[in-house]
């Protein structure tokens, strides 16, 4: 009896025993399997949170990979000033004595009703590890980088400057905007009961990823060059502006770009920033280019077949009136001259009376080949087109005045890849300023590859108007102070009057001098031009011919060019009075 | 299997023995032996995590630090570019008057030397040679 008692305790027992184990068995069936993934998230939820974390805008170097931006590690501090444990008063003396902030700024950003304000951005980092050891409560540190120019005001025009919200604002830091920017990341950390981070590491949903590196073409070493002579030249003639530009002729890279005035995008300088020294004026500041355009002019007028190197042109004695206008030759009583006498002298007169044996079609045709009145095409959006009229907008006197570069507006940039284009045997190459942009994640490199733009001239044309060229930096050339000892220089020399207020005016001048080395073999070609020189001269041949020597002499070292042997042999030639042997024109013809 | 008490010749008797006595030392021991091991093991679990939260915490000290050389290093790297610009080199060989020039033209050629890259693809690697 008392067993059967017993029996049926123990198996009411075991039954609820065997109920509360099932129980528990759906209860954790439920919870870890059924619910597993909505309570997996709800628990990860409350012991983890998520950061964006953002990576480094990419940086910009040389060609050779010398750093030209780059970004430095510092900290931005923020104040929670319903935290301080201390007054505002003595939170913002203390802030401004360690951060350089003006306390009343500091009060005032306290005063405001944001929850959490900006102390200052972009502290270094010794600074904020020195702040922090005060352990200010309210007072937190972000991680952050600040844009560097390591260079200062090398290659500064180019490369630009960045807004204070991280975005490009001109130069390559604006073309390349979307290219350098970073992409944020989401960090997931652990976090204690009071919501702090704990310092078990850091697992990543998404990764940050670092802005794309991009490789100029600029050869720094080239740059150095260029610019130190530039302000060289800058000190000595005083000038409103001056350029320097350096190009590959065979590629189309450009090799160096300087400009006066300029500006150090790492000082904020409120005078630079009001006068705009940080536009890029070589490609946006049209000037008329004056005597370099006869080059083009001539160039053109040989390749049609209307004049050959050795035809003779009247180039008067100092005057010539067409259209009811005087043109003069700067107080020179040329006479008679051969073609090449004109490129070498520089006559006003010889070059116009070529084109308008041209005619202006042809003329016209020549210009826009030259890649006059069109942009560059070199990727900037703020590059000036220039000015270049269509023939139907050409008056009488313009064929005159166009072919000696006056009436029309060009950039540096333009004149400098129609100088490569003579260089380059007539094939005219597209300038390029990006290298190669790399993607640090994928490793991918997009490099661009030198492209043939167009042929502008044939290949013996341009190499007459190249023997003509040479001429101009030997004895008697408008430009001797431009040569290179041992080396043969071809080039042009420019002094443009400037055209203010409707008329010349006789005290401003556009200075300038564009040509290549070894003439037969350029291994560059450089501009050096001169806005409104203001003292020790202004003719191109005294102003900015010495500089490009120079310029040319040094980047010659750099680049390690041979000087030629023949040079000395032909120079002697040249003393006694022979003609270039290229001629393939009308030698007998002569132009009235 | 056991025979039942009517037939078997032997009965089963309570016997009462005073064993506290006896056994209290063992015990005693007994208990000694079950906690004192009990106890080191709960100590040493308790140190031994003291000792993991205090290198973990120093561990994380010197992630942080080495984080912060880390930029530093990278900061001093970007500063260092500054003085490897060839216009801050030419105005320190001008103001130290150490007299160098750059190479006369000609003087060093640039030799392209063919070599075999470890993962069995070639490149080329081009070096400077000074003639004199």
């Amino acid at each position: 009896m008392q067993r059967g008692v017993y029996l049926v305790r123990a198996f009411s027992l075991l039954s609820f025993l065997l109920a509360g184990f099932v129980g528990l068995t759906c209860h954790v069936y439920n919870l870890q399997i059924v619910r597993n993934d909505e309570l997996f998230q709800k628990a990860r939820r409350k012991y983890t949170a998520h950061q964006e974390e953002k990576g480094e805008r990419g940086e910009i170097y040389d060609v050779q990979g010398n750093l030209l931006a780059g970004n430095l590690a510092c900290r931005d501090v923020l104040a929670e000033p319903r935290r301080f444990t201390k007054t505002n008063l003595e939170m913002a003396r203390l802030l401004s004595q360690q951060l350089d902030v003006p306390a009343r700024v500091l009060m005032r950003r306290f005063a405001s009703e944001g929850i959490e304000v900006t102390v200052k951005r972009g502290v270094p980092i010794q600074v904020a590890e020195g702040l922090a050891a005060y352990h200010l409560s309210g007072i937190r540190f972000v991680d952050s980088y600040r844009r560097y120019y390591p260079k200062h005001t090398l290659c500064a025009n180019l490369l630009g400057f960045l807004h204070d919200n991280g975005q490009g604002v001109s130069g390559v830091e604006r073309l390349l905007n979307n290219q350098l920017l970073p992409t944020a990341g989401t960090a997931v950390f652990e976090r204690d009961r009071k919501g702090h981070k704990l310092d078990n590491g850091s697992g990543y949903e998404d990764k940050p990823r670092n802005g794309a590196e991009v490789y100029l073409t600029i050869d720094e070493p080239i740059q150095s060059i260029v610019e130190e002579e530039i302000a060289a030249m800058v000190e000595k003639h005083a000038p409103a502006a001056a350029y320097g530009v350096m190009a590959d002729p065979r590629t189309g890279a450009i090799l160096a770009l300087a400009q006066y005035p300029t500006f150090d995008p790492n000082v904020r300088d409120a005078a630079a920033m009001r006068d705009k020294h940080y536009q890029n004026r070589v490609l946006s500041h049209g000037f008329e280019p004056g005597s370099i355009m006869k080059c083009v002019s001539i160039a053109g007028a040989l390749d049609y077949g209307v004049v050959g190197l050795n035809t003779v042109v009247d180039c008067e004695d100092g005057y010539w009136v067409f259209c009811r206008r005087r043109l003069r030759d700067s107080g020179h009583q040329y006479g008679r001259l051969r073609v090449w006498q004109i490129v070498q002298r520089s006559s006003n007169i010889g070059t116009a009376k070529i084109a308008v044996a041209m005619g202006k079609r042809r003329l016209y045709q020549t210009l826009r080949r030259f890649g006059f009145g069109e942009p560059v095409g070199i990727g900037f959006s703020d590059e000036a087109p220039g000015i270049l009229r269509a023939v139907p907008d050409w008056d009488g006197l313009s064929v005159s005045r166009f072919c000696i570069g006056q009436g029309i507006l060009t950039t540096p940039l333009q004149i400098v890849q129609a100088y490569c284009a003579l260089a380059n045997d007539g094939v005219m190459m597209q300038p390029y300023i990006i290298d190669r942009i790399k993607d640090p994640f994928t490793g991918l490199v997009d490099a661009n590859v030198p492209e043939v733009k167009r042929r502008v001239l044939r290949p013996g044309t341009a190499a007459k108007i190249v023997a003509a060229m040479k001429m101009v930096t030997r004895d008697g050339g408008t430009a001797e102070k431009a040569a290179v000892p041992g080396y043969d220089v071809a080039g042009k020399t420019g002094t443009a009057q400037k055209f203010i207020n409707g008329s010349y005016d006789n005290d401003k001048y556009v200075a300038s001098f564009v040509g290549f080395v070894p003439a037969d073999a350029p291994a560059f070609v450089l501009l050096v031009a001169v806005d409104e020189p203001s003292k020790n001269g202004y003719y191109g041949g005294t102003v900015a011919a010495p500089a490009f020597s120079r310029i040319a002499e040094k980047t010659l070292r750099y680049l390690q060019v041979a000087p030629a042997r023949a040079r000395a042999v032909s120079r002697e030639q040249d003393k006694s009075g022979r003609q270039p042997t290229y001629d393939s024109g009308p030698a007998v013809a002569s132009l009235p | 299997m056991r025979s039942t008490a009517a037939t078997r010749l032997y009965r089963y008797e309570m016997l009462e023995s005073n064993m506290a006595q006896v056994s209290r030392a063992g015990v005693v021991w007994r208990l000694l032996v079950v906690i004192i091991p009990a106890l080191a093991v709960a100590l040493a679990f308790v140190w031994l995590q003291s000792t993991t939260e205090k290198l973990e915490q120093r561990l994380a000290t010197l992630r942080r630090e080495h984080e912060l050389r880390e930029k530093q290093v990278g900061n001093l790297r970007i500063e260092l570019e500054t003085y490897k610009s060839g216009r801050y080199i030419v105005s320190a060989v001008r103001r130290f008057d150490l007299e160098l020039r750059p190479p006369y033209p000609g003087q060093v050629r640039r030799v392209s030397m063919h070599r075999s890259s470890g993962d069995g693809e070639s490149g080329d690697e081009v070096g400077l040679l000074a003639r004199r």
